[in-house]
């Protein structure tokens, strides 16, 4: 039962993360901003941060959501029910696919 | 003996690489409203961004190795930024992150979930002694906590391979996870120590193969397929970190230490980065009978995450009897072994740093943050010192007592932590900011700080080295004597005042002829960064000294690396006394002194 409540394998959760930075990799780069300075933006500790959820490393505090959506110049809901959609595809699906069915 | 090298102190020098290192630089970082000053930092060179180098990643991959090793399966991943910073991380086999490890404009930081704020230092060591300075984030690990702390060292000096010390740190960092649950090893479970360190060492100092740089996808799979553990770390931290983990991902991890996790703890202790009360059985962290943990019948439960949930409940327990005989009783013979693998693992064209781990034991302690405990010595007193406490006691004589209970040979000496403060540390030997960098200041810190392991001749003249030079590898032994035997006399500076000298291993720059009574302005004519690049060589962790009439080398602990990457520069004035300095090429260019 309790391999059961893995979400995802590992192969295809570093793939949605993988997808995922490329996605904030895009949010950044329109908003014309580097590695470092999105950092600063978010008041990250160290900017290689950044470079590392881009590579498909880590995840986004979630506590920290709305921040990044906003530095991201990103509408909250949107932003995170596409954070969702990559974190928790799954429960996405759930919640949303019969929304956009 | 005059002072030649009166260096501008540090408040008042200007340098092109200050970044941090005044007083008034601060990082103010904003979030949940929390101002952090760092406190000044020693000068430190403007390092080009770059990837990782071959020795960081030989580090780098030694630590995974070590983490394999001890059973702790993990998946290492690095990258760089857009402006070509390296970073890496450790994850776990679900891929999330519980280490996290950077170099950003020349720092190291080093962050995990399971720390309160990320690591910061200029080398593994400062990490280390950071990290030992309270950097946990769990309640019972803060100053208002009783907790001892303990060291092990032979006469105070403890020298490891960077990579068994980051391993180490990291593997200390791992096992403080909430949620971990430690399957210690049964006492009747033979641990051949000797085997354990040879193996660490081995693991620790071997050259990064194809294996190592494997891509994530491979060592994910090998991982799956070998898994039969579990890991996790704490989700309830709510720092910004890149690591922390859902909620719902809550595992506890089962563990049968082996016997390089066994010595990885060791070591650990030895450093004082594990806390001892880390392997206290407390009332409050019941024992679990072997039979109660499906499939575990060959192991002894020594504490359960679920039942612990006092905030000072350890859920990592640990069978410290093991772990204790074996840092008191292999501290001398670990180093010995680990040694003999890092030569085993060494030998061919990389030349090592050329110090037995047997005179390394001369080398200065990584960190004397801490108060120590000295066990390695048949006759040495078992010190204990305790963290900044509001409550010591009864708790305290319990934990004496495990302690003794574990080694009745050893004579037993609590030490209170104010006490120990009264003892010199190594910065005020060094002196503080203000104090000048002379030749005669190096000369006492060689003095005080080191014992001399050995004479040698080189053109006559006899030198002190605060290690064997016999131990010297070939390649080394002919770079330090071209510091010692080639440089220019005190009659052939006066000759050559102001004109620079070349030398074949080297470079000797005469610094222009000055008053001798001028202290303050003689080096006016030598190059800041000169002088930068000697205070910084001082200040290294595991440097060295040598000196001889009139003569002074310093020794960078510049770890097993290919003889082309060292470099050695000798700086003279007219009075004939020279310093020299070998260490890494990469380090000389980075103060500007090549090219």
């Amino acid at each position: 039962m309790l391999a059961e409540a893995q979400k995802a394998t590992p192969e295809e959760a570093k793939e949605q993360r993988a997808a995922l930075g490329s996605w904030l990799k895009e949010l950044r780069e329109s908003q014309n901003l580097s590695q470092r300075e999105l950092a600063d933006k978010l008041s990250l500790e160290y900017y290689t941060f950044i470079s590392q959820l881009e590579n498909g490393r880590g995840r986004i505090p979630v506590h920290r959501y709305s921040e990044w959506a906003e530095a991201l110049g990103q509408d909250k809901r949107t932003f995170v029910r596409t954070l969702l959609s990559y974190y928790e595809p799954t429960t996405y699906k759930i919640l949303f696919d019969a929304d956009s069915a | 003996m005059t002072n030649i090298f009166n260096f501008t102190s540090r408040k008042n020098a200007s340098q092109k690489n200050d970044f941090l290192k005044d007083g008034s630089d601060t990082l103010i970082y904003d979030r949940d409203g929390r101002n952090i000053s760092f406190d000044p930092l020693p000068p430190q060179p403007v390092v080009p961004n770059r990837d990782w180098s071959n020795q960081e990643l030989a580090s780098i991959y030694g630590v995974k190795r070590l983490l394999d090793a001890a059973g702790v399966p993990n998946v290492l991943e690095r990258g760089l930024t857009d402006e070509g910073d390296p970073w890496c991380v450790f994850c776990t086999t679900s891929g999330e992150v519980f280490i996290h490890l950077c170099r950003v404009d020349s720092l190291y930081v080093l962050d995990s979930p399971n720390l309160k704020s990320p690591l910061t230092g200029t080398d593994f060591a400062d990490l280390i002694s950071q990290f030992s300075d309270g950097a946990l984030s769990r309640d019972s690990y803060t100053a208002k906590t009783s907790g001892r702390l303990i060291k092990l060292r032979q006469n105070g000096k403890v020298f490891l391979h960077p990579s068994i010390m980051l391993a180490a740190l990291i593997w200390s960092i791992y096992i403080n996870a909430e949620e971990l649950v430690f399957f210690a090893s049964g006492e009747d479970q033979d641990i051949d120590m000797d085997a354990a360190f040879a193996d660490i060492g081995t693991l620790a100092a071997a050259p990064i193969t194809e294996t190592d740089m494997q891509n994530a996808e491979t060592e994910l799979a090998d991982f799956k397929k070998s898994l039969s553990l579990h890991d996790t770390l704490r989700s309830d931290d709510v720092r910004d970190v890149a690591m922390a983990k859902d909620g719902a991902g809550k595992m506890g991890m089962m563990y049968v230490p082996n016997t390089i996790a066994v010595g990885l703890s060791s070591i650990a202790i030895a450093f004082g980065i594990l806390q001892e009360t880390l392997f206290d059985t407390t009332p409050e962290a019941p024992q679990i009978a072997a039979h109660e943990v499906e499939g575990r019948d060959d192991a002894t439960v020594l504490a359960d995450a679920e039942e612990a949930d006092s905030p000072r409940d350890r859920s990592v327990q640990f069978d410290f009897a093991v772990v204790f005989e074996a840092a008191r009783d292999g501290m001398a013979h670990m180093l010995d072994q680990l040694e003999a693998g890092a030569q085993m693992a060494l030998a061919g064209e990389r030349i090592g740093p050329s110090l037995t781990l047997e005179t390394a034991l001369q080398m200065p302690p990584v960190s004397d943050l801490l108060p120590v405990i000295d066990i390695t010595s048949e006759d040495a007193a078992v010190e204990m010192a305790y963290l900044p406490e509001g409550e010591a006691g009864a708790e305290n004589d319990d934990e004496s007592d495990s302690i003794a209970a574990v080694e009745e040979d050893a004579p037993e000496e609590i030490i209170d932590i104010a006490e120990l403060g009264s003892e010199p540390s190594r910065s005020a030997i060094d002196g503080s900011e203000d104090q000048l960098i002379t030749f005669a200041s190096l000369l006492d810190i060689k003095n005080q700080e080191y014992e001399v392991v050995s004479t040698f001749e080189v053109g006559g003249q006899t030198f002190e080295a605060t290690f064997d030079v016999s131990t010297l590898s070939k390649e080394a032994t002919d770079l330090l004597v071209s510091t010692l035997d080639n440089g220019p006399t005190a009659d052939d500076n006066r000759e050559l005042t102001g004109s620079e000298l070349l030398l074949p291993n080297g470079d000797t720059i005469l610094l222009g002829a000055v008053g001798e009574d001028d202290l303050g302005t003689q080096f006016d004519p030598f190059d800041d960064d000169a002088r930068a690049f000697v205070a910084f060589l001082k200040d290294q962790s595991g440097s060295h000294l040598i000196s001889g009439p009139g003569k002074l080398t310093i020794v960078a602990d510049i770890g097993p690396v290919a003889p082309d990457v060292y470099h050695a520069m000798t700086w003279v004035n007219d009075t004939g006394h020279e310093i020299s300095a070998v260490g890494l090429k990469s380090d000389f260019e980075a103060f500007d002194l090549l090219g």
